[in-house]
């Protein structure tokens, strides 16, 4: 329980600190911001409160200096400064290698923790002598509202509460401070005394609280216990909205709202009496329409709030990402089963089943949907991961470099921005490194001292588009080309074009790089990043102008789960090509094999287009029909031919690895199963196309 | 906080029994304080608790000093609160929301701690 507690804190303590980082980056941008500095307080004000509930406390003790400092920010004492910017940063950083440690039991390096609290102490004129005065509650940094707002607040703290060190008196001292606050302990929960474990909280709160601070001062209290306590807040009258109602709500009305007692039992006590509308009217005071009116007014305000309800209990929930795989890949399944049922209604003819396999197809079609789009996540939390390398790497390289982004709420597959954190954060190295010139060497060129890498990112058909641009020097043709020679990549006398020299970058050997091993260290070869890239079977494409800058697209499909791809048949065997990839399918006749000589060229429309005839590539016995296919697919911007026996059509497929046994087996990316049950391989086309090249070669 | 000192003492007409509670009662005390509640229940059918020397009490306390008042009643026993005007005692209570217009369900004989009661 306890374990499980420790690493719910350290989920959630990771996810703080992203946003600390990015918070401060910002603040960097915007010192005066104080919604920024009550974010990074908040931030350090729950990672210290649960830390220190957890046991993490070297870690809360340690946090509990940085948050000191930015409490004097957040008062005005201290304004921000990139002094206090980077020892936060550092802080961070060092609360980070804590978290890490306390799994791997290694040691933290407490001189780094000294030294920046030591700089922090010293920023804050506390000159590093002692413990930093402090307040344990804080006034909110936002504006308070103007008009009160009157809260119930029903705290059902746990049982073991006293034992996890947390007073919940202080709790209550903590609303009343926050203004008018009626508080009223509920006992009915209690044993009987000699059942009563003394050390156990049996008793839960009402508090009726009227407050101009804004419900989330209302939730701060609650933040190291909201967790585990059931806590309510509901709004039950806001000043400013309604006037102010001479009677409050019928006492029947609030312990209605409050759930102690039930519809039925207040229906029960209510019959007794005559209602006041049957009393008003039978009394001849009013007409019956004006009664109605009125309940008419009571419903619709009661119905207003309850919608207001189950908005708020619409919000969030964690759930393990093992959990959601394993939903996506029963679905996967699912997909596939409902495959063979459309295909087994089809071919029994029978109306009944077809009926059901067309609504089974449906839901199928929604589920998926509805279980891939729950993996997705905006792509921006990569993204202000990024501003952090790029300011630590100008800083090392005396540049000065911003970084702007684009599109940060662009949705991918949650494992797909994982897998491509690295090769990312290696194209952007690249353009600081590479791509953008020194102050001097700029202002020199015209370019203002200021160098710029836009990052951006966009939806595009099912698939998402990530630019990388700089306005550095460009790529140098020449000395590209030299060095192509020079490795022995391309001949002397080669023609290439302008796209295909930028491509020869990512050829294998043509990098300088040492190490291959860690592509967060420099040197590493653009190769990897290309093949990290088509891995996600996504493709990546350079435009550079010299002297100006350079452009890198990454384009990545939205989800690794699920492809659109077209069926084909070799003999009995089923391949399946990435419709993304496909242009057109065209005839091969033995006429036309023999017209080209055994070079396997085809002609399309008056271009030549090479092909690769998958038969003979895969050793597939058997004679090939009369009229083979040739499935031609784009690749690198090059037009690429796959003969094959048969097309059979487009299909969705779900894409299942082929297991640690094959995961080197060339050429194929995946497999999927088919209606009927068999296996179709997924071909790798840029791999086969590679493969091809280095044959010729 | 003082030592917390949990003495009984029998009225001479025998039908009263007063536990006198002095000092703090903490988490710490809490099962001492119990089991000192819990015998003077047993022993007698009316129960004084006189807390006008008590110098402090947490919430594990007022729990079960309405805990003892509701197995009281319970068993058909009499429970009151002395606390001689103790503001220690009256700030602690409020402050934990212990003070009611009426009592809690169990008080069908409006006998309720928190209710007024002696001074």
């Amino acid at each position: 329980m306890i374990d499980l507690h420790r690493q719910a804190f350290k989920e959630e303590a990771y996810e703080l600190l992203a946003e600390l980082e990015s918070s401060l980056l910002e603040l960097e941008e915007r010192p005066d911001d104080q919604d920024l500095i009550g974010r990074v307080f908040r931030a350090m004000h729950t990672i210290k409160g649960s830390g220190s509930m957890f046991g993490f406390d070297d870690i809360a003790s340690f946090t509990h200096e940085v948050e000191t400092v930015f409490d004097m920010v957040r008062n005005g004492k201290l304004s921000v400064t990139s002094r206090l910017v980077n020892l936060t940063l550092a802080a961070r950083d060092q609360i980070r290698a804590m978290l890490d440690a306390a799994d791997s039991g290694a040691e933290t390096d407490l001189q780094a923790s000294a030294g920046i609290i030591v700089g922090l102490r010293e920023l804050a004129g506390f000159g590093g002598s002692g413990a930093a005065a402090t307040t344990e509650r804080h006034e909110e940094a936002e504006q308070p509202q103007k008009d009160p707002v009157t809260y119930r607040i029903r705290f059902v703290p746990p049982r073991d509460i006293f034992v996890s060190g947390t007073n919940p008196l202080n709790l209550l001292a903590e609303m009343k401070e926050l203004g008018t606050c009626t508080v009223v302990a509920q006992t009915d929960g209690f044993p009987p005394l000699e059942e009563m474990d003394p050390e156990g909280c049996y008793v839960y709160w009402d508090v009726i609280l009227t407050t101009d601070q804004g419900e989330n001062a209302v939730r701060d209290i609650f933040i190291f216990v909201e967790d585990d306590c059931d806590l309510k807040i509901e709004v039950v009258a806001e000043h400013n909205r309604y006037d102010e109602q001479q009677d409050y709500k019928k006492l029947g009305e609030i312990l209605l709202e409050r759930g102690d007692i039930t519809l039925d039992e207040m229906k029960a006590v209510l019959a007794r009496q005559k209602r006041f509308g049957e009393l008003a009217i039978s009394e001849g005071i009013i007409p019956e329409g004006k009664v109605k009116s009125a309940l008419a007014e009571q419903k619709h305000v009661k119905e207003v709030r309850q919608e207001k309800q189950v908005a708020e209990a619409s919000s969030s929930i964690r759930v393990p990402a093992e959990r959601l795989d394993l939903l996506v890949n029963l679905v996967g399944e699912m997909v596939t089963v409902q495959a063979r049922l459309s295909q087994t209604a089809a071919h029994r003819d029978d109306a009944e089943l077809m009926a059901i396999a067309e609504e089974v197809e449906r839901l199928t079609a929604e589920l998926r949907d509805s279980a891939l789009n729950i993996r997705m996540l905006p792509i921006g939390s990569t993204f202000s991961k990024f501003k952090r390398l790029v300011r630590d790497l100008s800083a090392e390289l005396g540049k000065q470099i911003e970084m702007t982004t684009e599109g940060e709420e662009t949705e991918l597959d949650k494992t797909v921005i994982e897998k491509l954190n690295d090769p990312l954060v290696h194209l952007i190295r690249n353009s600081i490194d590479h791509g953008i010139e020194l102050p001097d060497a700029r202002e020199a060129a015209g370019k203002p001292a200021r160098g710029t890498v836009h990052l951006a990112a966009i939806h595009s058909g099912d698939s998402v588009l990530i630019t990388i641009a700089d306005d550095g020097a460009g790529l140098d043709k020449e000395a590209i080309r030299t060095k192509g020679i020079e490795r022995g990549i391309i001949s002397a006398s080669a023609e290439l074009s302008e796209k295909e020299l930028f491509n020869l970058i990512f050829a294998p050997g043509f990098s300088t790089a040492k190490t291959v091993s860690s592509i967060s260290g420099r040197g590493v070869g653009m190769d990897v990043v290309k093949r990290a890239i088509e891995a996600l079977r996504g493709s990546i494409d350079i435009t550079s102008v010299r002297g100006q800058g350079t452009r890198i697209t990454v384009k990545i499909p939205l989800t690794l789960a699920i492809i659109e791809s077209l069926l084909v048949k070799i003999g009995n065997d089923a391949f399946m090509l990435p419709l993304a990839m496909v242009d057109e399918c065209v005839e091969l006749t033995r006429d036309d094999v023999a017209r080209s000589h055994g070079r396997n060229l085809a002609h399309v429309r008056e271009h030549l287009v090479p092909y690769i005839p998958l038969r003979q590539h895969f050793r597939i016995s058997g004679e090939p029909p009369e009229i083979e296919q040739i499935v031609i697919t784009q690749v690198n911007g090059m037009r690429v031919g796959f003969v094959v026996d048969h097309v059979i059509g487009e299909h969705q497929t779900v894409i299942k690895s082929l297991g640690r046994a094959y995961k080197d087996t060339e050429g194929i990316s995946g497999a999927t199963i088919l209606g009927d049950g068999s296996v179709a391989l997924i071909l790798d086309v840029p791999q086969l196309v590679q493969a091809a090249e280095m044959d010729q070669n | 906080m003082d030592e917390v000192k949990l003495e009984r003492v029998k009225d001479p007409q025998g039908a009263t029994q007063t536990l006198m509670v002095s000092g703090g009662v903490t988490i710490c005390e809490a099962r001492d304080f119990r089991d000192a509640l819990l015998a003077t229940l047993e022993d007698a059918p009316e129960v004084r608790v006189d807390v006008s020397a008590l110098t402090g009490i947490d919430l594990t306390g007022l729990q079960l000093l309405c805990s003892a008042h509701q197995s009281a009643l319970r068993r058909g026993k009499t429970l009151h609160i002395f606390d001689g005007g103790n503001t220690t005692f009256r700030e602690a209570a409020t402050g934990a929301g212990f003070q009611r217009q009426t009592g809690c369900p169990q008080d069908r004989a409006c006998s309720c701690i928190w209710v007024g009661g002696e001074s």
